[in-house]
């Protein structure tokens, strides 16, 4: 290979890094703000409504109605939910790019990830 | 609503102290909880795990910013960190509570002498300046200081580092600690990795980490959002405080107070373990 194309190449590389940093970085902002949100939505909620804050969660497939019933339960686990999946939609956004660039032992590495992230959301969801 | 606040309260003084020391705030949040308020361990874990994952995200943005988090390590070590910290949340939930309050306190110990080491250790191990071979591309480098020195280092002993790395992450499951006390010495001290990449690496991983022990306390019903949330509101506005006041107090004054508070801790920590206490 020549210098020439070894140093575009590895610009490439440096540049398609910093893309990845960027795109990391947002989404642990997006995830933190959206969660920060709607646990602060909860807490108000339960402020107003003068009700103690609940010592236990609401089930996951009632957040839905308890949303629109503007209970301070279901705000707390959609941000908890959220806060919990932030870090491993940063996984799969690494994931993504090493796809992107055929990198496949970090696509590997990426999979196994997900593979322990599922393990968990099985033992934690179910 | 006074206990709320009064988690909130406890939850800042933890998310201080632990980022004034690069620890994060589950290592001071748990105990605190555990042996001034009465919270049973696991809730208090579980609480903590959570903060943890809140501190690491929050944590991590500016670190990604400056380039100081190597991505492709950390990926590399959160597949045994990660596996670890399952394997430890399912151990914590089935464990009786004074074993797990006195494999707390060993824990405590053993981060203490680890801090000790690590600052006797500082200075000792320069960066290379010739890094070696790196074939899985897991080099790194920062711009670092006013001076804006580059600083390029290649991790080495991966397969010791991925080993250590699952006992960072058993104990993080255990103790919803994160696994920064334990993932930031083998990366500095045995991977050969600087100590600011250590950290910020470790910052971001310990948010997975975390969360995926988080999930199994969720399921096992230790999540108290009346807990949760003043401990996630009080470790963010703590780690806030604590990143100025790290900036203003010297280092060896911050390892004095972490040595003699990770004291008193653990002695407390067992002493509750044997019923002594109650």
């Amino acid at each position: 290979m020549s210098g020439r194309r070894e140093r575009a190449l590895e610009r490439l590389q440096r540049r398609r890094l910093t893309i990845l940093y960027r795109v990391v970085g947002r989404i642990l902002t997006t995830g933190l703000w959206f969660s920060i949100g709607f646990l602060a939505i909860g807490f108000l909620l339960a402020i107003l409504q003068r009700e103690p804050l609940s010592e236990e969660l609401t089930p996951l497939r009632d957040i839905p109605s308890a949303i629109v019933d503007i209970e301070p339960g279901g705000f707390i686990d959609l941000g908890l939910v959220a806060l919990l999946l932030t870090p491993a939609a940063a996984v799969v956004a690494t994931l993504t790019a090493a796809l992107r660039q055929r990198d496949w032992p970090f696509v590997g590495v990426g999979i196994m990830l997900v593979v322990i992230i599922l393990l968990s959301l099985i033992t934690g969801l179910i | 609503m006074l206990e709320t606040i009064e988690y909130f309260v406890i939850a800042s003084f933890a998310g201080t102290l632990g980022t004034m020391l690069g620890l994060g705030g589950g290592v001071f949040l748990v105990p605190i909880l555990t042996l001034s308020f009465g919270v049973p361990l696991r809730v208090a874990i579980a609480a903590s795990a959570i903060s943890v994952v809140a501190n690491s995200v929050s944590g991590s943005r500016r670190y990604l910013e400056l380039r100081y988090t190597n991505l492709r390590l950390a990926q590399v070590l959160l597949v045994t960190t990660t596996l670890g910290a399952l394997i430890g949340g399912l151990v914590a939930v089935s464990l009786p509570a004074g074993v797990l309050k006195g494999a707390f306190a060993t824990l405590l110990a053993v981060i203490a002498v680890l801090m000790i080491r690590r600052q006797l250790a500082i200075g000792a191990s320069a960066v290379e300046l010739e890094p070696p071979p790196d074939p899985y591309r897991l080099g790194g480098l920062y711009i670092d200081g006013p001076a804006g020195e580059v600083v390029r280092y290649v991790p080495h002993r991966i397969r010791s580092g991925l080993s250590l790395s699952t006992l960072a992450g058993v104990a993080s499951g255990m103790f919803g600690i994160g696994g920064g006390p334990l993932s930031v010495p083998v990366m500095n001290m045995v991977m050969g990795v600087p100590l600011k990449a250590a950290a910020s690496t470790s910052a971001f991983m310990v948010g997975l980490t975390a969360s995926v022990s988080a999930l199994v306390y969720l399921s096992a019903g230790f999540v108290n959002p009346a807990i949760v949330i003043p401990a996630v509101f009080g470790i963010i506005v703590g780690a806030h405080f604590g990143v100025g006041l790290a900036l203003r107090l010297h280092p060896r004054i911050l390892v004095v107070i972490f040595v003699a508070v990770m004291s008193i801790l653990s002695v407390f920590m067992y002493l509750d373990a044997i019923g002594a206490l109650s």
